[in-house]
């Protein structure tokens, strides 16, 4: 009795489970399969809704508006066939600041999502050391500090790639479905010329 | 096991008419901190002489309480009379027909007791001092694994405890580090004949947020066996609880307060040779599972878990010398382990898990030796704590501390109505990290006569930096900020003066007590938000020494027993705590708080009865940026909220069916005072159930 009474006190302490084995995140034990970093729909008429994961803090998400589709960093690197990158809230385009050998344009204005079919002929910019995307007109988003929530502005944004085709592009919530920060949501059309 | 617990049992059962006699029989020693034996049931008192009573007799009187052994204002052995720094004591019997789950519950309603609701757990405040000020012990013992700064009371059953001394204000003189606002100590029960059996198992259920909302439910399961053969004693005890988290607000899907899954036990072993000497072991374990939903601003929804494990081990003797003199020496280690896991719903990218241990290895000797009026004690203290922790700036960290103390308690010899007693007490702590820490107390007790005592006593005292204050460093992606510790941080400090004065009307059991503090803090450690917000890290808060602050007040507490069977207590807290660095009350704290309790026992019909009622005056709160980031410096506005006050009415009802089996029915929060925000207490409930007794 002596015996297990010992085996008691000093063996059967401390023995509680893994959390991560006893429960298990979203129910799910083990290795889960990696979520893509850019997904999208897209409707009648060309409209793409897109979610990028923005989610890294150190390796930016690329985006083909063209096909639509992500490229990863080498792929990025090597083609210069990515129109926006994402990186947390950082917007970057494919022209101008660090990317001086890219082409793309972005003007910012004000105007309706579904009215606008023809992109503008004036007022495209490149990026600086900033974004456009972040600094125009004050950029984005607004910081909600109060609540140390993100909230987009109604900007409209049309982009002009590489080769010469124009894009609007709505930028929609800073969160997904589930609440994580980063997960970006966007809606973007092509547009005909100027 | 179990089947010769039961043959002993059923060969030992008393009939009828013995039951009295042994519901009746004065409890027998306890184990002290000094490990010495508590002489008090041993003193005459109504609990000694309930034998007489009729058979119903289960409804014991209470003993009176100035006879009582206490041991934590002095670490040696007093009369609750005799004491030079004033002692609160909650026997047994009150813990008992207060029918309460836990420590945390019992303290709930106790004058000058606060009690902190946080995540992770319930802490305790006193003297308006937050729950790192608060030295929380078993036998006069530390224990490890406080989660965050808060030792969780709800962890305690009340299982294996004789008796619960609470000493407000400084006690580091004798204590050393964190005993800043004061210390509770648990006092563990010792077997006295060859077979104690008690089994307890109460259920119930609380209201959450509307009546819409499902019931939360609650279960609690706890045995008791101890056997006293000859030299040996042996004790042991289990226990389970189960509750579900309770939600004050049903519009979101957060919880207010956690689930809780809880299995504990302890196991007691001593060998007493004689008289002289004594060696024991103690080991006690406990698993505990706190369950919550959280939700961020954002939208995020998790499940929280957090998982922590308790092991203490104790190892000790006493020996008293021909010559009086007692020495005391034990060992202790301690082992906590935290693992909180926040999995967000349908996503893996906020998902968090981290894992914290803690080590704790003490050594303790003592020696007390009476040299005419002096009692003279004095001791040594070694202590290394380790911690290893994925949150930590650097896996594992370590520091230890050596402490020696010594105290003398003086008692005037003169015959006249006016006595007068005097106990210097000094303790110097060296620290690994942070070097010395002298920590002084002078206290008096002057008797005038039977019915007046009066005390007072001054004492410095300090809070070293914990590990995550030096070495914390993670970011909550779920709420968004990061924590980054510093590791130049060095103790806080204090220095008290306490006051307090007894006096016994000429009317049997009838008291007045009234008591006054003043508390200082330098180098107190406070949260300071440094970076500017942006959306990827919105706050990175750090700990800094920079702030000052003071809390002071006075107590009133009245005991008037009213008849044989009915008491009533009534007690007032005036707090006054401020923080000197942004001159502004201290948060969360009533200034004005208010205790009733009525104690009522009809022999008769076996029936007790306790009421017990609190008023907590309205506390100020301070939200900055993001609610729950009040109270950080150097970092945006800041509105004050006032919570409003609050009444908390408990009613516990006793039936003593037969001496060794009880029924009770305890409803507790009855006005359902709590808030999602700034009182995440548990809302109304009712609890029923029965205890066995042998």
């Amino acid at each position: 009795m002596l015996r297990a009474l010992v085996l008691v006190v000093f063996v059967g302490s401390a023995c509680a489970p893994d959390l991560r084995v006893t429960d298990c995140f979203d129910g799910i034990c083990g290795e889960l399969p990696t979520e893509p970093l850019f997904s999208f729909t897209r409707s009648e008429g060309g409209l793409v809704t897109a979610l990028v994961d923005a989610t890294s803090k150190t390796l930016p998400t690329y985006i083909d508006l063209d096909e639509p589709k992500e490229l990863k960093f080498d792929e990025a690197e090597a083609t210069g066939g990515w129109e926006l990158s994402f990186m947390r809230d950082k917007i970057r385009t494919n022209g101008g600041g660090t990317n001086p050998m890219g082409k793309v344009e972005v003007a910012v204005i004000k105007a309706d999502f579904d009215a606008l079919t023809k992109a503008p002929a004036t007022g495209y910019q490149q990026d600086g050391a900033e974004g456009v995307f972040n600094t125009v007109d004050g950029g984005w988003y607004f910081y909600d500090i109060a609540v140390h929530r993100l909230n987009t502005v109604d900007h409209l944004y049309v982009v002009k790639t590489g080769q010469g085709a124009y894009f609007k592009v709505r930028m929609g919530s800073y969160y997904d479905e589930n609440g994580t920060s980063a997960r970006v949501s966007l809606r973007f059309a092509r547009l005909d010329p100027p | 096991m179990l089947a010769a617990v039961v043959v002993l049992l059923l060969a030992q059962s008393p009939d009828v008419a013995d039951a009295g006699e042994v519901a009746a029989r004065p409890e027998g020693p306890t184990v002290s901190d000094g490990g010495v034996e508590d002489q008090t049931r041993e003193a005459p008192s109504a609990a000694g002489t309930a034998s007489s009573e009729p058979r119903d007799a289960g409804v014991e009187d209470e003993p009176d309480r100035r006879l009582q052994t206490v041991v934590t204002g002095s670490r040696t052995e007093r009369k609750l009379q005799d004491v030079v720094v004033p002692t609160e004591v909650i026997t047994r019997t009150q813990i008992e027909q207060l029918g309460v789950r836990d420590l945390g519950q019992l303290l709930q309603q106790h004058p000058g007791v606060e009690m902190v609701y946080t995540n992770r757990g319930v802490g305790i405040r006193l003297q308006g001092l937050d729950p790192e000020y608060v030295l929380v012990l078993i036998d006069g013992q530390r224990i490890a694994g406080r989660a965050g700064t808060i030792t969780d009371v709800t962890r305690f059953s009340l299982r294996d405890l004789e008796r619960v001394e609470i000493v407000k204000g400084p006690a580091a003189a004798l204590y050393g580090a964190d005993a800043v606002g004061g210390v509770i100590n648990l006092i563990t029960r010792r077997p006295q004949r060859a077979l104690e059996l008690s089994l307890r198992a109460m259920g119930g259920g609380f209201q959450n947020g509307s009546r819409d909302v499902p019931l939360g439910s609650e279960a609690d399961v706890r045995a008791h066996v101890g056997s006293k053969l000859g030299p040996f004693e042996l004790r042991g005890g289990a226990g389970f609880r189960l509750r579900s988290p309770f939600d004050r607000n049903p519009d979101n899907v957060a919880d207010n307060g956690p689930g809780i899954r809880r299995f504990d036990y302890d196991v007691d072993l001593s060998w007493n040779p004689s008289d002289a000497v004594r060696v024991w072991s103690r080991t006690s374990y406990a698993w505990t599972d706190l369950r919550a939903v959280d939700e961020s601003d954002t939208g995020a929804v998790f499940n929280r878990v957090q998982r922590t494990e308790n092991v203490d081990t104790w190892l000790g003797t006493r020996a008293t010398l021909p010559t009086g003199t007692v020495l005391t020496a034990r060992g202790h280690f301690g082992f906590f382990k935290d693992q909180f896991l926040l999995d967000q719903r349908n996503s893996r990218k906020l998902d968090e898990y981290t894992q914290t241990i803690t080590r704790l290895f003490e050594g303790y000797v003592q020696v007390d030796h009476r040299l005419g009026n002096h009692q003279l004690t004095g001791g040594a203290e070694v202590l290394s704590e380790n911690l290893s922790s994925t949150r930590l700036s650097s896996t594992f960290v370590q520091r230890g501390r050596f402490g020696l103390f010594v105290q003398d308690s003086w008692t005037t010899s003169g015959s006249g109505p006016v006595k007068l007693s005097v106990e210097p007490g000094f303790r110097a702590d060296i620290d690994s990290q942070f070097g010395g820490a002298p920590s002084p107390r002078l206290a008096f007790k002057v008797d005038a006569g039977q019915a007046l005592t009066f005390r007072a006593s001054w004492g410095l005292g300090f809070r070293p930096p914990s590990f995550n204050e030096l070495f914390l460093q993670f970011c909550n992606t779920g709420i968004g900020y990061c924590v980054a510790g510093n590791a130049g941080l060095i103790p806080e400090r204090s220095g008290s003066v306490n006051i307090a004065v007894d006096y016994r009307l000429p009317i049997e059991g009838w008291t007045v007590s009234a008591s006054a503090w003043h508390t200082s803090l330098t180098n107190l450690i406070n949260i300071t938000a440094s970076g500017t917000p942006n959306p990827d890290n919105p706050t990175i808060f750090t700990y800094e020494n920079v702030a000052g602050a003071y809390t002071q007040g006075g107590e009133v507490n009245t005991r008037l027993k009213l008849s044989k069977g009915v008491s009533v207590d009534l007690a007032y807290m005036g707090l006054d705590a401020r923080d000197l660095t942004r001159n502004r009350p201290l948060e969360g704290r009533s200034n004005h708080r208010v205790n009733a309790s009525v104690n009522m026992k009809y022999r008769p019909t076996g029936l007790e009865g306790v009421v017990r009622g609190t008023w907590n005056g309205p506390r100020s709160f301070y939200v900055g940026t993001g609610l729950g980031f009040a109270n950080v410096l150097g970092f945006g506005e800041e509105r004050v909220v006032q919570a409003p006050g609050y009444f908390d009415l408990e009613v516990q009802i006793t039936w003593v069916f037969k001496p060794w089996l009880k029924f009770f029915l305890n409803g507790y929060n009855l006005l359902n005072a709590g808030d999602a925000d700034f009182n995440p207490r548990p809302p109304r409930g009712l609890l029923g159930g029965a205890t066995l007794e042998y």
